[in-house]
Parts: structure tokens; C-alpha cells; sequence
């Protein structure tokens, strides 16, 4: 595997996801700033350059507009209080009246204004004109205009001297009463040229109070190209597309246009007729700014203003400025932004780039380590001397490598040790399979042999157990002949018994009588003769009893009544049993009953049965020493033990001790009255009574018999 | 049929739309505000003279300059005089503006008003009148709070006047923006509202005539003027009048010359024919005037003491292509006036010639005498 394969996760190095993400994120908040900064933040009303440079140009074009405005009034007000000035300083009376009554009296006008010509008066208003021109250009021309006939009959320009004026708007208009200064502008024939004409009718026998019609009108004609149209190109506010354009009422333009209309036209003053939305606005009366296209199809921003230079003439004035240049500064503008923005990625860039190098080429250094440890060189070490979180890294690194390389070479070891272990183990293995392989091999012949005998072994099996089966049934056969002749002796021995038993007691009974002397004093002899008959009796008769109790017993005839009675009596009653006799000899009796020794259920009279056996025997084969009785409750059951210190018996008698008419020594018998049953019936009671009875015994010492009850029914 | 031509279908259709549209609103609008005005609660108590001996004169004291005219005009002992010899005396009745004057003089109760040109024009468009004097050449403005595009203007709510000459100027207004009165909020309210309805924000703009401009900006110079409308005011007469009694048309024409020229001739008259107007604008609107007596002077001698030699109604404005005409076709396609009135319905009102005679003979009409009461403000 290649180094290449071995590190598919690695498609970005750290370096190049800081210069995209630091980058990036620089990038798009410089871009943002920039944005944000030209157009201003969305729905928050918070301006941008563009706006505010856009409001900026908007007010500065308004301002232009509004000061080209007065201006514009000031320069007519002055030129208009010029013609009045001249008009009321001067006296044209006598100069009117010599050309009115000429011409009533049908004299020549020719000869009327050559005549007038020669006035005085005509002088001086010649030398007050000429003086008022001198504010003037030179073609400019002041003319006084006999407004009955429309006859210019003064002029500083004298080639104008009797012209006929009768058709002139502002001639005909002087004719009214109550009008003043009217203005037009026309354009000369003669000049190809626009002049500006201001009028000003002449009350001759005053105004105030009168009621004679004006006769006369003074009209100064001005050149607006050399006097009005500089105020419109003369200080601030022209933009490179700013243009600043008079219009009449009727829309026709009063000042050349900056640019040639479409087709390459030349637009002529007085004669175009601006047909755009801010020379219609203009003209019809409005002052504010506007948004259209000019008469280029150019979208432009436009400060409009209607002058009333008097009731009857007004004047539109348009200031505009092309929305592309406005534009033209947001796109410079954004230019500078995107320059600015761009030189700050670079430096951003460049020092991210410097950044992330510190920090990524200790953790390269560290990956270039890894990969030669990957490669197996285990010796291989980062070397980072640095105290930072890549420095500490480097040397938890280095930690783990010096870790690995020691359990490598543990592992190394005990892999040895187990490739040894496991050749000995393939060893003895292949030696086993060998082995498996050969006795698989002789295995079938082995199952055949051992088939074989096991088929023989079945068939004497099958024999044997034959045999069984018959001298199963033989001895079933002779287990309940048995059983039968068992029965039939007990019947038999209880029957005799209770037979013998009644000429027994009698026999007792009377020999009593006879050693009480009743019947008779008796001698020493008889008296020994018949307390032997007695005890003869005595010892048959118990005989008897304990054979009528064996014999009961495994006829199954006694019947246990369990009662609940205190066992501390029966051990009382037992003990008084044999009182008598054991202080004949000298016996010492005790007893131990544990303190919960208490009621029991059980059948008080075959308990006391076997109690009273057990220690009249103990008494019975005790000749000093003492016998003694304990009783304890041990697991749940009552434990009765009768300890003496007598004889003991040997271990060879110890099986014979409760099988019945069993004698252990026939010389017992002698010294030791008994029937030789005492045990066997103990022991068939206690089991009756579900209990045990056991034996203990050291021969010479003493014995110990115990016997346990069930406490509960 | 091709896209094309589908396109250019609906392009017709929609055109369509749009005119039956405005059909629509010409047609209606005009009686949206046609409400009865005799019950308005100022305008029921004024006593009408029905006798032909009086002359009812319909005056706005809300406005400049004409209420400072009319103040003087009320005052003019000549013109009283003149009218008892004649066997009629006059009586004035101030309104809020001029439509309300004009819905009492199409019922016969007032024979003469000094109004605005928008009242004038659709007053001569649905009633027989003459025009025979121009009273005054000014401005109707557009104001806001601060410097903003008109075309921000969408969906604000702007304050105005129906009907009035400030109407059409903002109409005029939107028009420029390529707006239309359904883009904004239409508030209506009379003209004294208007101050304190920007000031307390309950709208965002407003379009008045003087002295309401000049008396906002000079509280709030920050207020800025979005546009300026060229506004002319009238003198009109109901042609049955000016017909049947010709020299009291004259009389009354020349009492307005004089006012003009009286207040021309000097200073002190002019400030105190705004002090009278002032107190007969504090009497109207029973509030204190937000306009100052030096304003008041300001706005009419600007406004309307240029024209104080001859106010003619001027030659432009019998023209087909004058501004009378464009006010007249603009009302006409704003649905204020009805589309079937002619332009020569209009043209027929404006009248030079009773201006002229009057003019033409200022001994007769006593146009350089003066007599003015000086007293309290008359009733």
C-alpha cells in the first residue's frame, strides 16, 4: 500500500482550509464593507457613499438651479429697471407729439423722423441711450417705437429708424392700459441672431391719474448670448454632463444645447422646441427635480425652475447632469472598493499564509514522523521545540512512540515465545493426528472385535438375568411364605399371651397374698420358695408382655394417639421408674433438659415406653457411676439421650443390640434379668413414632442410647 | 395568433383597462367630494344676501395673498360708497378654500370670489363665470420632513386639500414622479390642519399654498420643500352678475386694483393690511395664526404686488398650449374635471377687456384715491 492510499482523509491540508476560510471570510467582509459602505445598509435607512454622493449631486444641482434662477431674475430685474430708469428720465413728449400731429396732419413720415431727428430733445435722449449702452455689446440697441403706428421713430442704431413694429406682440401689448415691461426674444433676419427684446410703454401725459393712452413704448434690444447666457456657464456646480438650458413657456429652447440632438442636428435657439419631461415640467410652472431622459434619450437627474420674469413671459430653466456620471462615481467608487478590498485579501492571504505555516509545519513535521513510524521506524522522533499546545503534542507524541516501541519489543518477545510454543504444539499435534489417523484406521476393526464380544456379553447377560428373574420370583415366593408364617406367629404368640398371661397375674396375685401371710405365717424357706415363684412369675409375665408387645407391634396391632404432653414429665416418671432400684446400688441419677425442652405431640405412653426401657437397662447394667438423662431440641427434632457409666458393650455386640431374642452374652442373661425385647421394641416404637434410636458404647465404660422424636404432629 | 400578436392584444387590452379606469375616476371623482355644504358647521351660520342688493364675496383668509387683499378690499370706503350709490352694499364670507366657495356661488348665493386657479378652473368647467383679473403669481409646495425623492413618497401618507390648487400641484408632483395619487396615502383636511398634522406626524408629507409653506419652514427649517408648482390666483365673477351689472364689476375690479396699488405705494400700508389679515385669520379659524404679520407682507409683495399695474389675466393663458390650458387638460385627465368639458368653455371666462376698461380709466374708477377704514376689523 502506498503512502498515498494510506491517507485518503487528507484531500485539504490545515493550510489550505485557513487560506480558504480566513481568506474567504476576509474576502466576503471586505466585499460586504465595501458594498455596504457605497449603497448603505438595507431597510435601515442608513445611507451609503452612492446615496449620499447621489443626494449630494441631486442638492448641488438643485442649488445651481436655484442660484441660476436669481441670477437669471437679478440680471432681468436690472435690465428691466434700466428701461425703466431711461424711460422716466427721459422726456419724450415733444418728440412724440412732433411725429403724432406730423403724421395727422399727413405729413411724410420720412420727412417726420428726419425732422425729429433735428430736436433737441432727440438729442439728448440719443446721448442718454448711447450712455445706458455702454453697460451693453455693441450691437445692442435702444429704440423708442410710436406704438399707434408701430413706427420706430428713434434708435441708436439709426439704420432702424422707421421700422414698422405694428405687428409686434409687445408693440400691439403696450396699447393696454396698465402695462408695463413686457419681454420677448426674437431673432433678427437681418443677424440670423437671438436678441432679447424689453419693452416698456410710455404714459406721455403721466400715468398716474390719467386717461390718455400710452403712445409711445421704449424697447431695448440686447444681444442674451453675450449678456444672459455666460450667467448660466459661470461658477460652480457643472459636472463634465452638466447643462443648464432656458426654455419659454412653450417649451422652445432660449439657450443652445450642449450636445447635438440625435442625427447629429444642430438645434436652433428660438425654432427647436424641447420636447422632454423636464422642459415640459419647467415650462409649465414647477421647481423641483425630476428623473427622465433628456433630449438625447439620456437618462439624466434634473433640477427644473419656472421664472415669471413679468405676468405675461416666463422662463423654464432645466439644470441636468447624466445619471451615468452619478453612476460613474458608484462604479469608481466600487472599482476603488474591489482595489482596496483585493490589496487587503493579498495582505490577508500572505499573512494567514505565514500564520497557518506556523502552525501547520510542526504538526507537518509531526505527520512526516508518523508516516516513517507507519513505515516502521520506530526510532523515529517529532522534533518540536516549541512550549505551546503543538510543542506539548509533539511530546506526548514522542511519549507514545518510545511506549509503542516498548511494547512492540515485549510483543516481539512474547510472540517469539508463543511461535515456539505453537511449533512444539503443532508438533505434538500432528503427532496426535498421526496417531488419530492410524487409530481410525484400525478403529473399524476394533468396533467389529468389540461388536463381537458385546453381542456374546449380551447373550450371557440375557442369561443371567433370566436366572434373576426366576429366583426373583423364588424369593418373592419365600418372602411371602414368610410374611404369611410371620403373621401367623405373632397372631399366634399375641393369642398365647394374653392366654398366659391371666393365670399369671393370679398366680401373682395369690403368691402375694401368701407372702404377706395372709393365709398363714411362713417359715424363712417358704418365704424364700415363693418370692422366688413371685419373681419367676414376675419375669414371665414380663416376658409375656414384651412378647405381646413385639408380637403386636409386628402384627401391626398397636396404635399410636398423639397427643401433646411436657416431655419433662415423662423424664420425671422415668426417672421415679427406677428410683428404687438404682439407689439400691448406689446409682446416681441425673438429668440435663434444656431449657426449650417443653410440650410435644407424640404418644405419651410409648414414649414413657421406651424412656422407662432404656433406663431401667441403663440402671440394670450399671454398678456404680451413675446414669443420666438428657434431653435437648437438636435440628428441629426432640433428642433424648440415657448416658450411663455401667458395662458398655463390645463393638462386636453392637449389631445384635435390637434384633430380637437376640442374646448378646448368655451369661448376661443371668446376671442381668431380661427378656432380651426391651430394644427391639424400643427401637420399633420409636421408628412407629417417627423417631430413631442409636447406640454408643465403649465396653467397660458405659454406654449411650439417644433417641429422637418429632417435637411437632 | 402568434405570441406576438397575443402580446400586443393584451398590451391593447390593458391599455383599455387603464382609460375605462381613469374613465372611471373621471366621472366619479368629481362627486366624491360633493358633499352638501350648507350644513358644514361654519359655513350654515353665514347670512347670504338673497336680496339683489348684495353682493356676496366668497374670500379665503387662510391664504396668501389673497386674504391680505380681500382684508383691504373689505376696508375700501370708495368701493362702499360707490356700490350704495348704485343701490348695493357687499358682504364677505371667508371659507377654507376656494371649492367651498364655488359649491356656494353654483347655488346662486355668492357672485364673486378671489380663488385659486384649480377652484377657478373647475368653477368655469361646471358653472358660467368670468375671470377678469388675476390676483396674484406664486407657488403651491410639497413638504417634507427631510430631503427625500418624490418617488419615496410611495405609499406615505401626504395631507392636502381636495380640490384646492395644492391638489393639483401635488398631483402635478406625482405626476413627475411617475406616480399616481393611488401610490400614496390621500389625507384629506382643511388647510389649517395641515401644519400640525406634519409636525405631530400623522402624515408624512403635505402640499399647501401660502402662507402655510413659508410659516412651517420658518418653525422647522429642517422641513424641506420636495417641489414647487407655479400657482396663480383669480378674481371670478358669475357671468349673471358681471352681465347685469357691468360697473359694479368695474367698481369691484377697481377696488382690487386699489388695494394692490395701495399697498404697493408704501411699506406701512402693507403691514398693516397683514395685520388686518392676520386677525381676520385668527377670527376665522378661532386659534392663533402660525403665520407672523411680516410674512403675511412678505408673500403678497412678492406674490402680488408685481402685478399691482396691471393685473390682466395674461394673453398665455387664453392659449390652447398655456398654462391655464394644461391645468385645465390635467384636471381633465385627474378626473376633476369631466372629460367632456371643452377647452372653450374655458377660455370663454378668461376676460381681459373689463380689466382694460377699468385701467383705462383711473380717474373714473378713482384708482390713485384711497379711503380705508382704520378702525377694528369690520364684521
Amino acid at each position: 500500500m502506498s503512502s498515498k492510499e494510506k491517507k485518503p482523509g487528507l484531500r485539504m491540508s490545515i493550510m489550505t482550509k485557513m487560506l480558504l476560510f480566513l481568506g474567504g471570510g476576509v474576502a466576503v467582509i471586505l466585499i460586504s464593507v465595501s458594498l455596504l459602505s457605497l449603497f448603505g445598509i438595507p431597510f435601515t435607512g442608513i445611507k451609503g457613499n452612492y446615496q449620499n454622493h447621489r443626494s449630494e449631486i441631486i442638492q448641488k444641482i438643485d442649488d445651481v438651479a436655484q442660484l441660476k434662477k436669481e441670477e437669471i431674475q437679478s440680471w432681468f430685474s436690472e435690465r428691466i429697471s434700466h428701461i425703466r430708469v431711461f424711460s422716466e428720465s427721459v422726456g419724450f413728449d415733444n418728440i412724440a407729439e412732433r411725429f403724432n400731429n406730423g403724421l395727422t396732419r399727413g405729413e411724410d413720415k420720412g420727412v417726420l423722423l428726419a425732422g425729429i431727428r433735428n430736436l433737441e430733445e432727440y438729442r439728448a435722449v440719443l446721448l442718454r441711450a448711447r450712455s445706458v449702452l455702454r453697460d451693453y455689446v455693441d450691437d445692442n440697441e435702444i429704440r423708442i417705437v410710436d406704438t399707434k403706428t408701430g413706427t420706430v421713430i428713434f434708435s441708436t442704431n439709426e439704420g432702424n429708424r422707421g421700422l414698422d413694429l405694428s405687428e409686434h406682440e409687445g408693440i400691439k401689448n403696450a396699447m393696454l392700459p396698465g402695462v408695463k415691461e413686457q419681454v420677448y426674444f426674437r431673432k433678427e433676419k437681418a443677424a440670423s441672431k437671438e436678441y432679447l427684446h424689453i419693452i416698456y410703454p410710455i404714459a406721455l401725459n403721466g400715468f398716474q391719474g390719467g386717461e390718455d393712452m400710452p403712445s409711445l413704448a421704449v424697447m431695448f434690444i440686447l444681444s442674451p448670448e453675450e449678456l444672459l447666457m455666460p450667467i448660466l456657464h459661470t461658477g460652480t456646480g457643472h459636472e463634465r454632463s452638466g447643462e443648464i438650458i432656458l426654455v419659454d413657456m412653450n417649451r422652445t429652447i432660449l439657450s443652445p444645447l450642449k450636445y447635438p440632438l440625435p442625427g447629429n442636428r444642430i438645434a436652433e435657439t428660438l425654432e427647436y422646441r424641447l420636447d422632454t419631461k423636464p422642459a415640459e415640467l419647467a415650462a409649465w410652472g414647477i421647481d423641483g427635480i425630476i428623473f427622465a431622459e433628456d433630449y438625447r434619450g439620456v437618462p439624466v437627474i434634473a433640477a427644473v425652475r419656472h421664472m415669471r420674469i413679468t405676468p405675461e413671459f416666463g422662463i423654464g430653466l432645466i439644470m441636468k447632469i447624466d445619471e451615468e456620471e452619478v453612476m460613474a462615481f458608484a462604479r469608481k467608487s466600487l472599482k476603488q472598493s474591489l482595489l482596496v478590498s483585493g490589496l487587503g485579501l493579498l495582505i490577508v492571504l500572505f499573512l494567514v499564509y505565514l500564520f497557518s505555516g506556523w502552525i501547520t509545519h510542526p504538526v507537518i513535521r509531526l505527520r512526516r514522523t508518523a508516516e516513517k513510524i507507519m513505515g516502521g521506524d520506530l526510532s523515529a522522533r517529532a522534533s518540536v521545540p516549541r512550549g505551546d499546545e503543538v510543542g506539548f503534542l509533539a511530546a506526548s507524541f514522542n511519549s507514545m512512540v518510545e511506549e509503542i516501541q516498548k511494547w512492540n519489543e515485549e510483543l516481539e518477545t512474547k510472540v517469539r515465545q508463543r511461535t515456539a510454543e505453537l511449533s512444539l504444539e503443532l508438533t505434538e499435534r500432528k503427532r496426535a493426528e498421526e496417531e488419530l489417523q492410524k487409530y481410525r484406521d484400525h478403529l473399524e476393526d476394533l468396533v467389529k472385535e468389540r461388536t463381537v464380544e458385546l453381542e456374546e456379553a449380551q447373550e450371557a447377560l440375557v442369561s443371567i438375568v433370566e436366572d434373576l428373574n426366576e429366583k426373583t420370583e423364588q424369593l418373592a415366593k419365600a418372602t411371602e411364605r414368610a410374611q404369611s408364617a410371620d403373621r401367623l406367629k405373632s397372631a399366634f404368640l399375641a393369642t398365647m399371651s394374653h392366654e398366659l398371661r391371666t393365670p399369671l397375674n393370679s398366680i401373682i396375685g395369690f403368691t402375694g397374698i401368701v407372702l404377706q401371710g395372709m393365709s398363714g405365717p411362713l417359715n424363712e424357706e417358704q418365704n424364700k420358695q415363693l418370692t422366688m415363684v413371685k419373681g419367676s412369675a414376675n419375669h414371665l409375665l414380663d416376658l409375656i408382655n414384651d412378647v405381646l408387645d413385639i408380637s403386636k407391634i409386628e402384627a401391626g396391632q398397636v396404635q399410636i394417639t398423639r397427643k401433646s404432653f411436657d416431655m419433662r414429665s415423662v423424664i420425671e416418671a422415668a426417672l421415679r421408674a427406677v428410683l428404687s432400684l438404682a439407689a439400691k446400688k448406689g446409682l446416681s441419677l441425673e438429668s440435663a433438659i434444656a431449657s426449650d425442652v417443653g410440650e410435644i405431640i407424640s404418644d405419651r405412653r410409648r414414649v414413657e415406653q421406651i424412656l422407662i426401657n432404656l433406663v431401667n437397662n441403663a440402671v440394670k447394667f450399671t454398678e456404680q457411676g451413675e446414669v443420666r438423662i438428657e434431653c435437648r431440641i437438636h435440628e428441629g427434632r426432640m433428642e433424648t439421650c440415657v448416658r450411663d457409666t455401667g458395662i458398655g458393650i463390645k463393638p462386636e455386640d453392637m449389631g445384635k443390640l435390637f434384633i430380637p431374642f437376640s442374646q448378646i452374652e448368655n451369661g448376661l442373661a443371668r446376671r442381668y434379668e431380661g427378656t432380651g425385647l426391651g430394644l427391639s421394641i424400643c427401637r420399633k416404637l420409636a421408628e412407629m413414632l417417627g423417631g430413631t434410636i442409636r447406640v454408643d458404647s465403649e465396653w467397660g465404660k458405659g454406654s449411650q442410647f439417644t433417641f429422637t422424636l418429632p417435637v411437632g404432629n | 395568433m402568434n405570441d406576438r400578436l397575443r402580446l400586443k392584444s393584451c398590451k391593447y387590452f390593458m391599455v383599455l383597462i387603464v382609460c375605462l379606469g381613469m374613465e372611471e375616476i373621471a366621472l366619479s371623482a368629481p362627486q366624491s367630494k360633493s358633499e352638501d355644504l350648507s350644513t358644514h358647521p361654519v359655513y350654515s351660520g353665514y347670512n347670504f344676501g338673497k336680496e339683489e342688493k348684495v353682493i356676496d364675496f366668497a374670500t379665503q383668509p387662510l391664504a396668501a395673498p389673497l386674504g391680505v387683499i380681500v382684508e383691504v378690499m373689505k376696508r375700501d370706503r370708495i368701493l362702499r360708497e360707490q356700490l350704495k350709490s348704485k343701490g348695493k352694499e357687499i358682504r364677505f364670507h371667508p371659507f377654507f378654500k376656494g371649492a367651498d366657495g364655488n359649491h356656494f356661488m353654483k347655488r346662486g348665493l355668492v357672485e364673486i370670489a378671489i380663488t385659486g386657479d384649480t377652484p377657478a378652473i373647475t368653477l368655469a368647467a361646471t358653472y358660467d363665470i368670468v375671470i377678469p383679473a388675476l390676483v396674484k403669481q406664486g407657488h403651491t409646495s410639497l413638504i417634507a420632513k427631510r430631503q427625500i425623492q418624490i418617488i419615496e413618497l410611495k405609499g406615505k401618507r401626504i395631507g392636502y386639500s381636495f380640490g384646492s390648487t395644492a391638489h393639483y400641484g401635488l398631483q402635478i408632483a406625482l405626476y413627475t414622479a411617475g406616480m399616481k395619487e393611488s401610490d400614496v396615502v390621500m389625507v384629506p383636511m382643511e388647510i389649517n390642519e395641515l401644519s400640525e398634522a406634519i409636525e405631530k406626524n400623522r402624515v408624512d408629507a403635505i402640499t399647501a399654498w401660502e402662507p402655510i409653506p413659508i410659516a412651517l419652514l420658518a418653525r422647522h427649517p429642517e422641513y424641506v420643500i420636495l417641489q414647487q408648482f407655479i400657482n396663480t390666483n383669480y378674481l371670478c365673477l358669475t357671468r349673471a352678475f358681471a352681465t347685469h351689472y357691468p360697473e359694479e364689476t368695474s367698481l369691484l375690479l377697481a377696488s382690487f386694483v386699489r388695494a394692490l396699488r395701495w399697498m404697493k405705494m408704501d411699506g406701512k400700508n402693507l403691514r398693516m393690511a397683514a395685520a388686518w389679515s392676520l386677525n381676520a385669520i385668527e377670527k376665522f379659524q378661532n386659534k392663533p395664526s402660525e403665520v407672523t404679520m411680516e410674512q403675511l407682507a412678505a408673500i403678497t409683495r412678492s406674490q402680488a404686488l408685481p402685478i399691482a399695474e396691471a393685473p390682466y389675466i395674461p394673453l398665455k393663458d387664453f392659449d390652447e398650449k398655456g398654462m391655464f390650458s394644461k391645468s385645465f387638460n390635467f384636471l381633465k385627465s385627474q378626473g376633476l374635471i369631466a372629460a367632456s368639458v371643452p377647452w372653450d368653455k374655458i377660455k370663454a371666462s378668461l376676460n381681459r377687456g373689463m380689466m382694460a376698461e377699468v385701467l383705462s380709466k383711473p380717474v373714473k374708477y378713482k384708482l390713485g384715491k384711497f379711503d380705508y377704514e382704520r378702525g377694528n376689523d369690520l364684521k
